[in-house]
């Protein structure tokens, strides 16, 4: 007998460098992940020692039907490319930007102007490193980066409760929008429920 | 969110019962009889509240009930004052928005809710209203429609009060006897679940919250 097919579905964690985007797909993720690190050598060798060239990758097996793939990009605006692979099979994107980093903000908003007008897909934007001095704040950062009805949560990147209520959150919302969409199905189980 | 299950189907048995519950690992119990929850205003707020986000919900009906104390909030009461500026965390969040999916048609009861002080109750008027515009109720598109995140939870929490409290039913009281099933009715439709995106949604926050 054929084994039945396993479902896959994709989870795009992005953002500008130096935001915890690896970090975060190492936090999701059960499995080893592939991270493409090399030494940075323009500007971003002056924020950290490895950036992000290709694709971290990360899975969390759901179930025996069911994987969660984590891709996490590279951080500069000119991968913006790729979210024509990306999108396809994704059930949303966490877009990750440096609190305190004004590049950070001006890179994000490049980012984030691509995505909104080529990718329809559910979002949400984590505000990292709001601990340090000269953060912005979450309205701040939504104010200038002109993010609309897009939710922003700060989110400290190195802890594992923190990108799990960003995934929960983005999960929860886009639940919301697949439950207005889809007609109820009339053959799903509540027995339980009443 | 099971344990909004076991509140309700005590709350509608209307017999003396004890919730067993626990938080961490502490476990805890609350009695329930004559309609009301043993306790002071405060004791019974907070003990439901635990009850609310505990992954661990028992409840025993009991016939040899023996009372600590004469003090009783009455179910409707207490549900209003658990649920009065209740907020909850972006897991507890996602399990409720779960639980609102998998929620077939429903019948909504017009209750008066405002004599037992809860606070959300023009949300409430306004899902009844909306209820009785359509005919039938969905609550995905009830939740589906607050106007920003303080306003979903609101929702939330109307949609909390009037499970537990059996204020909301289904439609189709017919589909409640659906018990009886074949094997293959049952194969096809858990084929169908899986693939839906409700359903991979759902499978995911489930596993997340795992992590």
């Amino acid at each position: 007998m054929v084994g039945e097919e396993k479902q896959i579905v994709k989870l795009v964690i992005t953002g500008p460098v130096n935001a915890g985007k690896t970090t975060m797909v190492q936090n999701l993720s059960d499995s080893q992940i592939a991270a493409t690190d090399v030494a940075a050598t323009d500007s971003v060798s002056q924020l950290k020692a490895m950036t992000t060239v290709g694709l971290d990758f990360g899975i969390l097996k759901i179930d025996e039907h069911l994987e969660l793939h984590l891709f996490g990009t590279p951080g500069q605006s000119r991968f913006n490319f790729m979210w024509n692979i990306l999108s396809k099979g994704a059930i949303g994107a966490i877009f990750l930007v440096d609190s305190t980093s004004d590049d950070s903000m001006a890179e994000m908003k490049k980012m984030f102007a691509y995505y909104a007008e080529h990718v329809d897909l559910p979002v949400i934007v984590g505000a990292t490193k709001q601990d340090l001095p000269g953060a912005r704040s979450v309205d701040e950062i939504a104010a200038l980066l002109d993010l609309g009805d897009v939710m922003v949560i700060p989110v400290d990147a190195r802890e594992k409760e923190g990108s799990k209520m960003l995934a929960l959150t983005l999960l929860g919302n886009a639940l919301v929008e697949a439950g207005a969409e889809d007609e109820y199905d009339d053959e799903m189980e509540y027995d339980d429920l009443f | 969110m099971n344990s909004l299950v076991y509140l309700r189907r005590m709350i509608i048995n209307q017999k003396p019962a004890r919730v067993d519950y626990t938080v961490g690992s502490e476990t805890n119990s609350i009695y329930y009889e004559r309609a009301g929850f043993e306790g002071s205003y405060d004791e019974v707020t907070t003990q439901l509240r635990d009850i609310f986000e505990s992954d661990n919900v028992n409840v025993i009906t009991t016939s040899d009930f023996n009372p600590l104390s004469s003090k009783r909030i009455f179910a409707p009461q207490a549900i209003s004052a658990a649920l009065a500026g209740y907020t909850f965390n972006a897991e507890t969040r996602a399990s409720l928005l779960s639980f609102v999916m998998r929620l077939p048609p429903l019948v909504v009861r017009l209750y008066p809710m405002q004599r037992y002080a809860f606070q959300d109750n023009s949300a409430y008027m306004k899902m009844h209203m909306m209820y009785q515009q359509n005919g039938v109720l969905r609550m995905q598109n009830y939740i589906s429609q607050s106007e920003n995140s303080r306003d979903e939870m609101i929702r939330l929490r109307v949609m909390m009060a009037t499970y537990i409290l059996g204020l909301i039913a289904p439609l189709n009281s017919s589909a409640q006897q659906k018990s009886i099933r074949t094997q293959q009715i049952n194969t096809q439709r858990d084929e169908k679940k899986k693939s839906g995106k409700v359903s991979i949604l759902t499978r995911l926050i489930n596993r997340i919250r795992g992590l």
